[in-house]
């Protein structure tokens, strides 16, 4: 790509870069610079923007940021935009909130509308950015990333997916289009009443350590795995463990992102998806499951019923609130003992700047204050897990100190190994009711990933 | 009357139907127009849309996934049209024979599934569906416990489950349509074909149906559209699943479109469906027109 000019000089070191505190002392030409940004905003190609200026004006600013963050999630959001504010009070950050899949009808159009949010939530891949970057409706980030430093700061493993090619048709590298705040994983909730009762060991090495723990409990009368898949997507996630616990990271990534001659029906991913085919045979699968709802089932494990839930990180804060110091957290084992840790799970969605913004410069300075360690604490307590300082973020509870334990241990071992409906647009559609046809026997595992597999031919067959 | 007045006055007759002519026109031609010019392109809805004919309908009626919402909005037909207008007639026929104490009552009773917002509807049955759900716990309690199941989860019980629901929700509305028609019959009608030795089934079929035959026409046309053209009640109850058990052309539009990003199949799918809606509407004029 075409690097721009930088009218700001470049520090050795992002850290060092004077940010919104000292704005009101370099106001004048922050000023200047902002609306040069502005004027050269209306360039058609995707990559050329104004030159980006870690200065921010200091006459009054509004800009607006588009989330689908509900409750304790958006409260942190709100939270990180009130200290943003309280240290540049001529800035107005507008929080708007559109229910999910409303925000998917529409973000497009919103987008390409001249009154479009100035930062917006955007899904890694194919659906969200991949359509944004094709349209030259996001700006690239990498002046901004140059400027904060916040490749430094933030590793490549969490930046990769943000990245995309200028036409918008790979992704996984090339040029950052967003940055990612928090993260996400999928792992294993246990209660910790029942587990105690069961007398089950936790320490689970490998994942038939935890398929006899799911027998104890089940011998011990309980619904050892309890999700309500009617919506189709919390059986997708409990299968989601098991193809990071048999596949290798890199082997799983690259079917995710595109990577020529992947191939998800392979050896170890069948023998997952039996895995899970032969928990649900062995009833190790709540028998409702099928008719019952995602809120339901949540409902009926926050309300004690079933030993395990296998679902995202999402969940803690819902599941904690319900359930105080009873519900527990740990990573799912390997296949194999002493293998590194995996995990499905990425940075959660990360923030893109429109390139209709009138202040990009104030935009990527507000998402450079989310991304510093000192706020790491306000992202914990709305439950995102944080991408920079997660070290010394507290817990407000045992559950939560797991999973963030959990998060390090991943993030350290980059273990984290991307969600499989991410490969194409309407993966989601395939692998969801996919797996209910497995779950009732409908479907073997092997045409199941068949079926993935030809998805995913079609679609890069189109890029 | 002179032919010539007629004529002048026939032509000023237009001027009156212009203006809701041209808002139709305006929202719905245009928006129509639209669609079949998306329906021959490959577009994702922002980006320069790429000609490809017809490429879009041939795929998409050979797509299984099309196939099947095609077959499920047939079997709906008769879930949300055919069982709701005969239930609806035989209790309006009930209702209307013998003076009812409490009419009204019953009447708002049986009317208010119509008047419930579709999603509260919607969740009240995926609960009363539910393994633990009440219609469950009424089988086990009569001793029927073996077919207690996860009824919106199974793959051969999905689909008639949530047309059930359809059925629930338009009984009410063919029920009062065909109340008001009877109300109109002639009772002296009712009187000869008693004296004429008929009993009630045969009334029925002599006086009450050829009676409501227009309202059979307005409630048929009405409910098979909404049968044909159903999206909330499968999005509210199973979005689709298990599997494709009970996905309908609607839902997969508005999953192409939408969740795919691929508006120019949707496009093809929603053209083809207005075109089913419209043969079926044509079909059922011809029917049912009124000998003047």
């Amino acid at each position: 790509m075409s690097r721009n000019p930088v009218f700001t000089s470049v520090p050795q070191s992002g850290r060092t870069i004077p940010r919104g505190r000292t704005a009101a002392a370099i106001a004048l030409a922050g000023g200047l610079i902002a609306s040069l940004g502005a004027c050269a905003s209306g360039d058609t190609t995707s990559t050329e923007q104004g030159p980006a200026s870690t200065e921010i004006p200091s006459d009054p600013v509004e800009i607006t940021m588009w989330t689908v963050q509900t409750g304790a999630a958006q409260d942190s959001l709100q939270g990180l935009i009130d200290a943003y504010e309280a240290e540049n009070p001529n800035v107005t950050i507008n929080l708007d909130y559109t229910e999910s899949a409303a925000f998917s009808s529409t973000f497009k159009l919103v987008m390409s509308s001249d009154t479009a949010p100035d930062i917006i939530e955007c899904g890694q891949g194919y659906t969200q950015m991949g359509p944004l970057v094709q349209s030259n409706l996001i700006i690239s980030l990498e002046p901004y990333d140059e400027l904060y430093g916040w490749s430094d700061r933030i590793a490549e493993g969490f930046l990769g997916p943000s990245r995309m090619s200028d036409d918008g048709a790979s992704f996984g590298s090339g040029t950052l289009f967003g940055l990612p705040i928090a993260g996400n994983m999928i792992g294993i909730y246990y209660n910790v009443e029942k587990v105690d009762a069961l007398g089950i060991d936790l320490d689970f090495q490998t994942v038939d350590d935890f398929t006899d723990a799911l027998e104890t409990a089940k011998a011990g009368g309980e619904v050892p795995i309890m999700f309500g898949n009617l919506d189709g997507d919390p059986g997708a996630k409990a299968w989601e463990p098991l193809m990071s616990a048999y596949q290798e990271k890199q082997v799983k990534r690259d079917w995710i992102t595109g990577v020529e001659g992947s191939n998800i029906q392979n050896p170890e991913a069948i023998e997952a998806t039996q895995q899970l085919l032969d928990w649900s045979d062995a009833g190790y699968i709540y028998e409702g499951a099928a008719g019952t709802s995602r809120a339901d089932g949540n409902a009926l494990y926050t309300g004690g019923e079933g030993v395990f839930a296998l679902t995202g990180s999402w969940y803690l804060g819902t599941y904690t609130e319900a359930m105080g110091e009873n519900v527990g957290y740990t990573l799912f084992p390997r296949v194999n003992a002493g293998d590194p840790a995996q995990a499905s799970g990425a940075t959660s969605q990360p923030w893109c700047i429109s390139s209709k913004s009138d202040y990009p410069d104030v935009a990527a300075n507000f998402l450079d204050f989310t991304a510093q360690a000192e706020n790491a604490q306000i992202l914990w307590d709305g439950g995102f897990l944080p991408l920079v300082g997660a070290e010394d973020v507290v817990s407000p509870n045992t559950g939560s100190e797991q999973a963030l334990e959990a998060w390090n241990t991943l993030v350290e071992q980059d273990g984290l190994t991307l969600h499989s409906d991410w490969a194409t647009p309407s993966m989601q559609r395939t692998e969801n009711p996919g797996l209910q046809e497995v779950l009732a026997g409908r479907l073997s595992p092997e045409d199941f990933l068949g079926t993935m597999q030809q998805n995913w031919e079609d679609f890069q067959a189109t890029k | 009357m002179n032919s010539r007045t007629r004529t002048r006055s026939q032509k000023s007759a237009y001027l009156y139907i212009l203006p809701a002519l041209s808002a139709s026109l305006l929202f719905v031609g245009f928006p129509l127009a639209q669609t079949m010019w998306y329906s021959l392109h490959r577009w994702d809805g922002l980006s320069t849309p790429i000609w490809v004919g017809f490429d879009n309908y041939i795929e998409q009626v050979m797509s299984p996934r099309v196939q099947a919402a095609l077959l499920h909005s047939i079997v709906f037909i008769f879930f949300f049209a055919l069982l709701p207008v005969c239930i609806g007639l035989i209790s309006a026929s009930l209702l209307s024979t013998k003076r009812l104490r409490g009419l009204g009552f019953f009447r708002t009773v049986l009317f208010l599934p119509q008047v419930i917002a579709l999603t509260v509807t919607g969740m009240a049955w995926r609960w009363m569906y539910n393994l633990n759900g009440p219609i469950n716990e009424i089988l086990a309690s009569i001793g029927l416990g073996d077919l207690a199941r996860p009824w919106l989860g199974d793959f051969d019980w999905a689909l008639p489950a949530v047309g059930f629901v359809g059925t629930w929700i338009v009984f009410g509305f063919c029920m009062i349509l065909f109340l008001s028609g009877i109300a109109r019959i002639d009772p002296g009608l009712y009187d000869a074909a008693k004296i004429d030795g008929s009993g009630p089934i045969q009334e029925f079929f002599a006086v009450t149906l050829p009676g409501v035959k227009p309202e059979l026409g307005v409630a048929l046309t009405i409910t098979i559209i909404g049968g044909l053209r159903s999206f909330d009640i499968v999005y509210m109850t199973t979005r689709g699943g298990p599997g494709t058990a009970t996905t309908v052309p609607a839902l997969e539009i508005y999953q192409q479109a939408f969740v795919d990003g691929t508006v120019g199949s949707a496009a093809s799918i929603a053209v083809m469906l207005v075109a089913m809606i419209m043969v079926a509407a044509l079909v059922l004029r011809r029917i049912f027109r009124t000998e003047q």
